[in-house]
């Protein structure tokens, strides 16, 4: 690969320009919340409860809490979307439902977090009763991912070429036998990018938590999504308003660790894909 | 195996599944703890509840900041055990409250006063009256620069931050400071998260804020608390001020509410009694003044009547309108008293 020069191909050397600023503000960005987090980070901190104390505080239960979240969007919005994707692309007849289902799906994926809080407030905290548990936050986030989901399924699925599907429904396959042994083999790979797409979104998200009521001060890790909620999100807010510097470390500390999460799910979904010989996400 | 057979051994294990997740086989059956209300109260219940965390680590104890207006709302829909309140109940929501059938106790556990803080950059005041203090809060407020607080203030705009309706402190603050409880002026940015209001007015020369007096220390260097004069001459609101009645109106006592009959477990009513006694120690540590030490043992004897009242109340009482009023988190009012 030639490197543009700026004398024969000015837009390509300000597209690398543009490249190294990404690149460069990055490294600024996780040395900077590395040095401040590099104070604070260690087992205890891993395991403790979080407290008005900066020096003794953790963030057991904020970790425990988006594990909590991340396995219950997966248990929830994984079946939901790919079904859901499934059905429009390989099954569904082209009616004037469907073409409203597609649309709606689409749009939902474009709306702001914090409207899916007021949603899951209204919905599951209040009118289902749940409380302001982790269940009630994970079938939020799981509303959240679900248009993500269905979108990037689609897509995915609408890239398996169409003589695989012809063929094979030329050797007399059912509709069943053509989405097991034909798409999904080949869309798979598509499917988990997105996934792992949505999941990174929700993972993130504090707004829609807030929303739904999180707890300030808990001091025991959350065992079952019957116990209140909390989340590495909302914990790094909480901390980052109070204007204390040990406070600051602690948000900055919890950040790192919300990152490594991400990073790690990512890698191993990267690893999946490629393994299923797919495109890297 | 048959098609039908899958589907009942596949429903089985989602049942089971299902069951580990409600109930948690990793539960050993404690009750979780929710307190839920001011934030004036924050810094003390989270100073108590870590210290009970501490000798305890089975403990299970949550604290919710939604303002003393939310958490007695919660409480007495039974979404909170107990509700942490900078201003007695209101006499309407004390009859909503008896009308869902709850009993409770209502303990002082502390004493505070509202600060009333400055950006540090601001030099120019050192010292309102409560009367400029109604002047700038009140519903027909025509105060819009510090000129029109004092003539010799300079003539910048004061951005004001201040708690939101939910708080028992801007309850409090406006019965004081303007005569009638939640008559202020609504041009302000309001928030029921006093860090917020602490980093507003940290971010803004001329900005003035209000909030509870012990969650300043959460912001070290950022804030300047004022002086209010409040007719004794210009008092900073210290522990040693709040105690001594000098800076009087306002200060107030703040509240732990408790349903009398979740006394009747074990977990509860130790941690209650652990409040009452740690607050006496406490409560000076993280900023407020503790109240004299008669009002701590009529807690504690209020809080050991009401427990043994519960516990032989449903020792002898188990008929199924009692089960159900527990299961439910509701008690009748009618029973031996």
């Amino acid at each position: 690969m030639t490197r543009p020069t700026s004398r024969r191909d000015p837009i390509g050397a300000a597209c690398r320009v543009a490249a190294l600023v990404v690149l460069f503000g990055f490294l600024a960005f996780a040395a900077y919340l590395g040095f401040t987090a590099s104070q604070v980070v260690g087992m205890d901190f891993l395991r403790g409860a979080s407290s008005g104390a900066a020096d003794s505080a953790g963030i057991g239960p904020a970790l425990a809490g988006t594990l909590w979240l991340l396995l219950l969007t997966a248990v929830l919005a994984l079946p939901i979307g790919i079904g859901t994707a499934i059905y429009l692309e390989e099954y569904a007849p082209r009616t004037r439902l469907t073409a409203v289902i597609e649309s709606v799906a689409a749009n939902l994926a474009g709306i702001p977090s914090v409207i899916y809080g007021i949603v899951g407030l209204a919905l599951f905290v209040r009118a289902l009763g749940m409380g302001p548990t982790i269940l009630a936050g994970g079938c939020t986030l799981a509303v959240l991912a679900l248009p993500v989901v269905i979108v990037t399924s689609r897509t995915a699925i609408r890239r398996v070429p169409a003589g695989l599907r012809l063929a094979a429904y030329g050797l007399g396959a059912t509709r069943w036998q053509v989405v097991r042994n034909q798409i999904l083999p080949v869309a798979g790979p598509g499917i988990l990018a997105g996934c792992c797409a949505a999941f990174t979104r929700t993972a993130g998200a504090a707004a829609p938590l807030l929303v739904l009521g999180t707890a300030t001060f808990m001091s025991f890790a959350p065992q079952t999504p019957a116990h209140p909620l909390t989340s590495l999100p909302t914990q790094i807010f909480s901390w980052a308003t109070r204007s204390h510097e040990g406070f600051t470390a602690l948000a900055a500390g919890a950040a790192i660790v919300l990152l490594l999460l991400l990073l790690v799910m990512n890698l191993v979904s990267a690893f999946v894909v490629r393994r299923l010989g797919g495109a890297s996400p | 195996m048959t098609a039908v057979g899958r589907v009942r051994v596949w429903r089985s294990k989602a049942v089971a599944i299902a069951a580990f997740l409600m109930c948690g086989c990793a539960a050993d059956g404690r009750r979780v703890i929710v307190i839920d209300g001011s934030s004036s109260l924050y810094p003390l219940t989270e100073a108590v509840s870590e210290a009970f965390a501490r000798e305890d680590p089975a403990a299970r104890i949550v604290v919710r900041v939604s303002g003393s207006g939310g958490g007695l709302r919660r409480f007495c829909e039974a979404e909170a055990d107990i509700a942490a309140a900078s201003r007695p109940m209101t006499a309407s929501e004390m009859a909503r409250c008896r009308a869902a059938g709850h009993r409770f106790l209502a303990l002082p556990v502390a004493r505070d006063g509202v600060a009333m803080v400055v950006n540090p950059a601001n030099e120019a005041v050192e010292c309102l009256t409560l009367a400029e203090l109604g002047r700038i809060w009140g519903p027909d407020a025509s105060v819009a620069t510090w000129r029109d607080v004092r003539p010799a203030l300079p003539a910048e705009k004061v951005r004001l931050f201040g708690p939101g309706t939910d708080s028992g402190t801007f309850r409090f603050f406006t019965r004081v400071v303007v005569g009638r409880p939640g008559a202020s002026r609504t041009d302000y940015y309001g928030t029921e998260d006093d860090h917020l209001i602490a980093r507003g007015v940290a971010g803004d020369r001329w900005s003035l804020g209000y909030f509870g007096s012990a969650n300043q220390a959460a912001h070290p260097g950022r804030l300047r608390i004022l002086a209010v004069d409040t007719g004794f001459g210009c008092v900073l609101p210290t522990p040693a001020a709040i105690r001594d009645g000098r800076y009087s109106p306002l200060s107030r006592d703040l509240y732990l509410y408790v349903r009398n009959f979740l006394l009747a477990d074990e977990g509860v009513s130790s941690f209650m009694e652990y409040y009452v006694s740690a607050s006496e120690l406490l409560a000076e540590e993280t900023g407020y003044a503790p109240l004299p030490a008669a009002e701590y043992a009529r807690n504690r004897a209020l809080l050991s009547a009401a427990r043994s009242e519960v516990v032989g109340q449903s020792a002898r009482d188990d008929d199924d309108s009692r089960a159900l009023a527990v299961k439910t988190g509701r008690v009748p009012l009618r029973g031996p008293s």
